[in-house]
């Protein structure tokens, strides 16, 4: 719906709610909670009657709004600082971000900061792009921290959030393009894997290698993986992925599995005579997880 | 508090080939605990994320109490949910930690301390309320997790994995706890977890799953001693049901070189059904393999020769790992067994507790 709004308005269509954007826009939420503005000077009397009809109108912002907010705001989203640092007291570096992607927005977004300051046990830089907040720390988190923050979503504000550990902002440079890619790489982690909740921009590099492979590139390189995977079918793919994730330890992977240790070892030795690939020794095991990965995004 | 249905319930992500959960149907009694037992990717956590409304529906219908909830926001089906992780807000003392959800609802401040102090009294915490996360234990820190879920006092709980983050002492302590405050708070419950010990004890009914799809629905008696499939069976109980290629013949099991009278009751039932000169599996749990003198004394038709390969002393019982025919099986025996490692023993299986299943559709034959 939001996508349709935003092809009829076009420039006169954002999500970016700054100071300057508050005041020349009309400012609606979607069921989704997910604030949007469209420019007072692209809406005529009779549109804004329908869009109150079909949105709420916002009653709290997420626009920055303490220094520091609004210094982050500038670096990440329009990649400006202050020509003067005592203009911006709110950034400093190192840098930890972390994404929470939400399928609807917290009702209370006070009680959310709230929430996220009282966890993380410091008073993290907020801000918010559409559907996602990037909370920015002074100390890196565990990927723990991640998991309880997805807990802690569901259980006291009963929404349902992605989290990515992000890779550490160094300096002011570079800040923003390292932000989009963080941004577009989420994005597709939520694609291809719906059903996980936790990630780091570690873990999504391989993704991003293999995107810009060329499609010949990859057929020559994962063909015989790809081949034996879709003989083996979903429950091959699974029983490698289960046996990476245990760290190749047979008899953790195969409890996971539910299946007896000789069956997993059975699979294991099968998947090595039609590859030629072992994924018992660490070498072929990555390049089985890229394979695999490979195979998985089409 | 509220009965759950769920009537042909579906899920599909987004481009995803299978479905996660198919055609889940399931009637669950106002004050029940069930349990949702299988293997990791079974499609239990997603059933329970749909029922808190956390994942969208794909087909079917949910029903919480008499109210159809399909589209109900989550924060408006009257749950309370329980993870794995804690999550406790590590500067805010428990009082507040059990507050904070019901600030977040706007309740008033004497219905707040209400609330938590009976709460914290039913969780034996009411004398750590002013104390941080940090100077708990592991096993106070899931119980102010519980605690908040309880201050709320809502319809159903739905706990995901909620103990698997305690050691195995810790665990089993908790498990019977965990009971015991269902039996006090007559909460509607959905428990998941992978682990089928934790489904046994603390289930009134317990729903085993695969692939997305129910295996079976049952008290645990009923799964334990009645499984419908070679799944079942195998997933529930440790160690797991052993089973054994076997050629039937009137009145005999072959295994391998082994032959093993089978009671006429079973016999009866397996002529019926025409499995006479066919292959099917025999299912066997360790503890029905013994090693006593007197009851291989009295099951003179059901014994064999084993070379045991391991024999794993438990405290009260030993494993002995061993084969028969093709297969390898293990036998649950009491410590004071003669048999180790590299010896060779009698044994004797209780055919009366033998489970015959289909080779090919793998369901009990009856």
């Amino acid at each position: 719906m939001l996508e349709a709004l935003k092809a009829i308005y076009g420039q006169a269509f954002t999500y970016y709610n700054d100071q300057e954007h508050l005041e020349s826009y009309y400012w609606f939420q979607d069921q989704a909670h997910i604030q949007f503005g469209i420019k007072k000077s692209a809406v005529t009397e009779k549109e804004l009657q329908l869009l109150k009809l079909y949105y709420e109108t916002v009653d709290q912002f997420t626009t920055p709004k303490s220094p520091a907010q609004k210094a982050w705001a500038n670096l990440l989203f329009n990649g400006t600082e202050a020509s003067n640092p005592k203009d911006s007291p709110g950034l400093s570096f190192p840098a930890y971000p972390i994404y929470i992607h939400f399928k609807s927005l917290p009702n209370d977004l006070a009680a959310f900061e709230e929430a996220m300051s009282a966890l993380v046990s410091e008073t993290p830089v907020l801000l918010w792009r559409e559907n996602e907040a990037i909370l920015i720390l002074s100390e890196p988190s565990k990927r723990v921290v991640a998991e309880e923050i997805v807990d802690l979503m569901a259980t006291e504000f009963f929404v349902d959030v992605a989290v990515m550990i992000g890779a550490i902002f160094y300096t002011a440079q570079l800040s923003k393009s390292s932000y989009e890619w963080h941004h577009q790489l989420f994005e597709r982690f939520l694609r291809i894997y719906p059903r996980k909740r936790v990630t780091s921009l570690d873990h999504l590099i391989p993704i991003f290698l293999l995107e810009n492979l060329s499609p010949e590139a990859a057929d020559f390189m994962f063909k015989k993986i790809q081949n034996a995977l879709s003989e083996g079918g979903t429950e091959l793919k699974e029983t490698l992925l289960t046996f990476f994730e245990h760290n190749m330890n047979v008899s953790t992977a195969s409890k996971a599995l539910y299946i007896h240790r000789n069956s997993l070892q059975y699979r294991l030795d099968k998947f090595h005579e039609k590859t030629d690939l072992d994924p018992k020794t660490f070498i072929d095991a990555a390049i089985i997880y890229i394979g695999i990965l490979k195979y998985s995004l089409g | 508090m509220a009965g759950i249905v769920m009537k042909g319930i579906d899920k599909v992500y987004d481009k995803a080939e299978t479905k996660s959960v198919d055609n889940f149907n399931l009637d669950i009694k106002d004050k029940e605990f069930i349990v949702f037992v299988g293997p990791s990717g079974c499609g239990k956590s997603t059933t329970l994320r749909m029922i808190a409304g956390l994942e969208d529906i794909t087909a079917g219908e949910l029903y919480i109490g008499d109210r159809l909830v399909n589209d109900v926001a989550p924060k408006d089906r009257d749950i309370a949910m329980v993870f794995q992780n804690y999550a406790l807000y590590p500067h805010m003392n428990v009082y507040d930690n059990m507050a904070f959800g019901l600030k977040l609802r706007k309740f008033k401040k004497d219905e707040i301390e209400k609330r938590v102090q009976n709460a914290a009294k039913i969780l034996g915490i009411d004398k750590f309320l002013d104390r941080k996360p940090k100077a708990l234990s592991g096993g106070q820190r899931q119980r102010v997790a519980l605690g908040r879920a309880i201050v709320r006092d809502p319809q159903v709980f739905l706990m995901d994995e909620p103990l698997s983050n305690l050691d195995a002492k810790l665990r089993v302590q908790m498990r019977a706890e965990l009971t015991k405050l269902h039996q006090r708070l007559q909460t509607t419950t959905i428990y998941v977890t992978h682990d089928q010990t934790e489904a046994m004890t603390m289930a009134t009914r317990i729903v085993v799953m695969k692939d997305g799809v129910i295996q079976q629905v049952g008290t645990p008696k009923e799964v334990y001693d009645l499984p419908e499939n070679i799944f079942v069976a195998g997933f529930m109980g440790s160690p797991a049901m052993n089973f054994l290629k076997t050629r039937l013949e009137d009145g005999k099991a072959i295994v391998g070189e082994h032959t093993f009278k089978i009671p006429e009751g079973k016999m009866k039932l397996l002529r019926e059904r025409g499995y006479v000169n066919k292959e099917v599996v025999l299912g066997i749990r360790p503890e029905d393999i013994h090693d006593e003198p007197l009851f291989i004394e009295a099951s003179k038709d059901t014994t064999f020769e084993a070379a045991i390969e391991v024999a794993e002393l438990m405290g009260a019982e030993t494993f002995l790992y061993s084969n028969i025919g093709e297969d390898q099986f293990v036998a649950r025996v009491d410590s004071r067994t003669d048999a180790s490692s590299g010896k060779n023993i009698t044994l004797a299986l209780d055919m009366n507790k033998a489970h015959f299943f289909d080779p090919e559709t793998e369901l009990r034959i009856r």
